[in-house]
């Protein structure tokens, strides 16, 4: 179990730390044994040249990944890991991601991993399971959860920026029952269909996010980086893919 | 703070001595009067005060450290958002300060008033309760009607008065404690 | 409202230089933001402009006034804290109101003032509420109301949303770009997070380590870094780096990367020794025919795209492709690099070459 907070015994060494599990009673493990399986672990986290620090002069990513090594020096058959990378900043976060699944993958133990970080579920995941007040309501790979959401709530828990929701009324071709229609910002071609008033013109580098005025509704999309748009300007804007809804937010195919 | 009571009033008593005591000359150089014609401890209307300058001097320090814990219990931040909000230093004394530091106050309060119900070394070594029964306070009365006079029967009866009153007081007091912390 | 200038500020705290000659300006009415990691020493400016701080040399203009030594309270400043520093023991109501009754408006001005701000945030509900307990973001909204309702010259606000968490942190980050919207204040607001700096700025500064090391609006800041440290900061996933010994000089249109020959936007300076190609990862598109090669070693799916890290001889690379182009771990894949984008570093001193193509964002100097 790898935990929110590192959890480290503040008075050992990294190497103590790592080395605590194996030494419990139970397994016995032999010394040479012991002294190879947390340099293996050390190497492959990179904090091998931090065996001999205190748990407590460490930085926060290296103390995150001494209690991930402190979790994978005993070969479980299971990882259950509490949202592990949260408290760390984002460049680590991105280069932990990768970490974790590649270990993952190299030792194919079962990883159960607990986050709030839709990022985190669709870069690392097999499955994923998206749970709605204690209630699994979809489970799957992410490209399925991603692509073919069951409900509203599926739908808005993936996707940067988010899913537009707008009365499925707004554009024409709803189909029978629908209450709500669903549009992904990617959704949505310009230049083309009815108007609507660009309100805010976002850079993010890599991308641009339009937020629009469409009848009354917000609607956020992306374009074109260097797009000459700026706010007042009019766009067309057509849906294309878009989900429906009913009543109950349960997708309608 | 940090001595017995009892030995603070046997301290206090060679202070306050007419002739001899720093206290009496510090007092009569300042004035301009004479020091030996006044007796802190022998005067009935001096001698609640001789208890009183010297209880303030010996529990200063414990107040002061309440006080302390609780101007750092204020965060910088707040003066300077006080600072930015452009209030000055002294409406950021009056509004800020004070009512943060409040409940702390209060709780020093509350813990020297209970230690004022018993205190009784420091008045038995200094004054021994007199002249008369001026400085007499609850404490040394009741051990007085206790074992001295022997009315047990009466004492206990005053011991258990006097542990509901100060217990009510008290209950009244945190109460209204608790409600200024609330805030 | 007011145009901010600052000229040469510098700060220390004993040996240690927090600031180191920082200049810039922030125009009337901008939504300005003072990026960098912790430690960068964005704070303390933030600070000195609101006189918290005080500098220890350099000279700060509010409204084209001298402002640097002048206490807080005189420079007509409003100052939202990270952890909010609402009053805790007075309510909503009192701590709105706090900033009006200190500068001594009258009571019937003051009821009138609070009613129309607490309006525009939404929180008339929770007047005569403690604000012990409150919700974070409704302890954001009476922070951002007590600043307002002064209409003070200039909004400063340290890491604001760094306390809530992050679903409702974007939320927030609207709701305040649409207030400042409406009103049009000039603010400056310090982020160590990108996203937040490039969503909600017109204009961003990113410090490190006390020197101010770009300034301009974010675009041209994503596009053209003027340093390695600007183009690792900036970006999710940042910039790649392919570093490599080599010379290049100037007018020259490629650089060698082992042997194969990369065009570049045309160079308008020299440079020799250890060097770096900067790639952003939209710009890397997989090509069988293109000559630079590398392996994929992993990928990550994001919904729309996908980001494949490849390593090739330089280093590794991200690149973010569609998501319905396939890709398997392991497969070697050619790389061709969109030319017009590219930037060649200094590697040692982590400055952009000047070429072509960021002649005009980095002309200047």
């Amino acid at each position: 179990m790898v935990f929110q907070q590192y959890s480290l015994y503040p008075h050992l060494t990294v190497r103590q730390n790592l080395e605590f599990p194996l030494k419990s009673p139970l397994l016995r493990t032999p010394k040479d044994e012991i002294e190879r399986k947390v340099r293996d672990v050390a190497e492959v986290l990179r904090i091998d040249h931090k065996l001999d620090n205190k748990a407590t002069a460490l930085s926060g990513g290296e103390m995150q990944r001494v209690s991930i090594g402190r979790a994978l020096v005993r070969n479980p058959s299971i990882y259950l890991m509490d949202e592990p990378l949260s408290s760390l900043d984002a460049k680590l976060r991105a280069e932990l991601r990768i970490e974790l699944k590649r270990i993952q993958a190299q030792s194919g133990a079962t990883l159960l991993y607990v986050t709030h970080d839709q990022v985190e579920a669709m870069t690392m995941a097999t499955h994923v399971g998206v749970l709605d007040h204690g209630r699994l309501v979809q489970f799957g790979p992410p490209r399925e959860v991603y692509e073919n959401p069951v409900s509203i709530y599926a739908a808005t828990r993936l996707g940067q920026p988010r899913i537009n929701l707008l009365p499925a009324s707004v554009f024409a071709g709803a189909p029978e029952g629908a209450r709500t229609i669903g549009l992904r910002p990617e959704h949505i071609v310009q230049g083309e269909g009815e108007e609507g008033s660009v309100v805010r013109v976002e850079r993010l580098g890599d991308q641009t996010r339009l937020h629009l005025d469409f009848k009354q509704h917000q609607i956020i999309t992306v374009t074109d980086p260097h797009t000459p748009l700026k706010a007042g300007d009019m766009v067309q804007i057509r849906p294309r893919n878009a989900y429906y809804f009913d009543a109950a937010g349960a997708r309608i195919v | 703070m940090m001595l017995s009571p009892a030995v603070v009033g046997n301290f206090w008593t060679f202070l306050y001595q007419p002739q001899i005591g720093l206290f009496n000359y510090v007092v009569g150089f300042l004035s301009g009067t004479d020091p030996s014609g006044f007796s802190m401890i022998g005067e009935v209307a001096l001698a609640p005060w001789a208890i009183v300058i010297v209880d303030t001097w010996m529990w200063t320090p414990f107040v002061m450290l309440i006080c302390l814990a609780g101007l750092r219990s204020i965060p910088e931040s707040i003066y300077e958002a006080a600072e930015c909000d452009r209030a000055s230093k002294w409406r950021q004394f009056w509004t800020i300060t004070i009512p943060m530091v409040l409940p702390f106050l209060m709780l020093a309060v509350l813990f020297r008033g209970i230690e004022n119900f018993k205190m009784f070394d420091l008045v038995v070594q200094l004054t021994g309760g007199g002249p008369g029964s001026t400085t007499e306070l609850t404490s040394i009365n009741l051990k007085r009607e206790a074992f001295e006079k022997w009315r047990t029967g009466y004492a206990s009866a005053y011991a258990v008065i006097l542990f509901v009153t100060v217990f009510g007081l008290a209950s009244i007091y945190v109460k209204a404690l608790n409600k200024v912390k609330e805030r | 409202m007011a145009r901010i200038e600052i000229r040469n500020l510098r700060k220390e705290f004993g040996d240690f230089t927090a600031v180191q000659s920082s200049s810039f300006v922030i125009e009337d009415g901008e939504f300005f933001m003072l990026l960098g990691p912790s430690g960068c020493g964005k704070t303390t400016t933030l600070r000195m402009m609101a006189g918290l701080e005080l500098p220890t040399s350099g000279e700060i203009f509010i409204d084209n006034q001298e402002v640097s030594q002048k206490r807080a309270s005189e420079r007509d400043i409003a100052f939202v804290f990270q952890m909010f520093a609402l009053y805790p023991h007075v309510n909503v109501r009192k701590n709105i109101s706090y900033p009006l009754v200190s500068q001594g408006m009258k009571r019937s001005q003051v009821t009138e003032r609070v009613a129309e701000v607490s309006r525009i945030l939404g929180i008339e509900g929770i007047l005569d509420r403690p604000v012990s307990g409150l919700s974070g973001g409704d302890r954001q909204r009476v922070a951002l109301a007590r600043a307002i309702v002064r209409e003070p010259k200039a909004f400063f606000m340290d890491e604001p949303l760094g306390a809530l968490d992050a679903e409702f942190r974007e939320h927030m980050a609207h709701e305040l770009r649409s207030l400042h919207d409406r009103m049009g204040a000039t603010t400056v607001y310090v982020t160590h997070d990108q996203l937040e700096a490039m969503q909600m700025g017109d204009k961003i500064v990113v410090m490190n380590h006390g020197v101010v090391e770009q300034f301009g609006v974010p675009q041209d800041i994503y596009d053209w870094p003027a340093t390695m440290f600007v183009a690792d900061f900036i970006g999710s996933p940042s910039m790649s780096f392919l570093r490599f010994e080599g010379a290049v000089e100037q007018g020259g249109t490629s650089v060698e990367l082992g042997g194969i020959s990369v065009e570049v936007p045309r160079l308008l300076e020299d440079a020799q020794g250890p060097l770096a190609l900067g790639v952003r990862p939209e710009h890397i598109h997989f090509d069988d025919t293109a000559t630079y090669r590398g392996q994929v070693i992993a990928t990550e799916y994001l919904g729309t795209t996908q980001i494949v890290s490849v390593d090739t001889p330089h280093g590794a690379l991200k690149a973010r492709l569609s998501s319905e182009q396939p890709t398997r771990v392991g497969d070697a894949v050619g790389l061709r690099l969109d030319k017009r984008t590219l930037t060649v570093f200094d590697a040692g001193s982590g400055r952009a070459l000047i070429s072509e193509a960021n002649r005009e964002v980095l002309g200047h100097g």
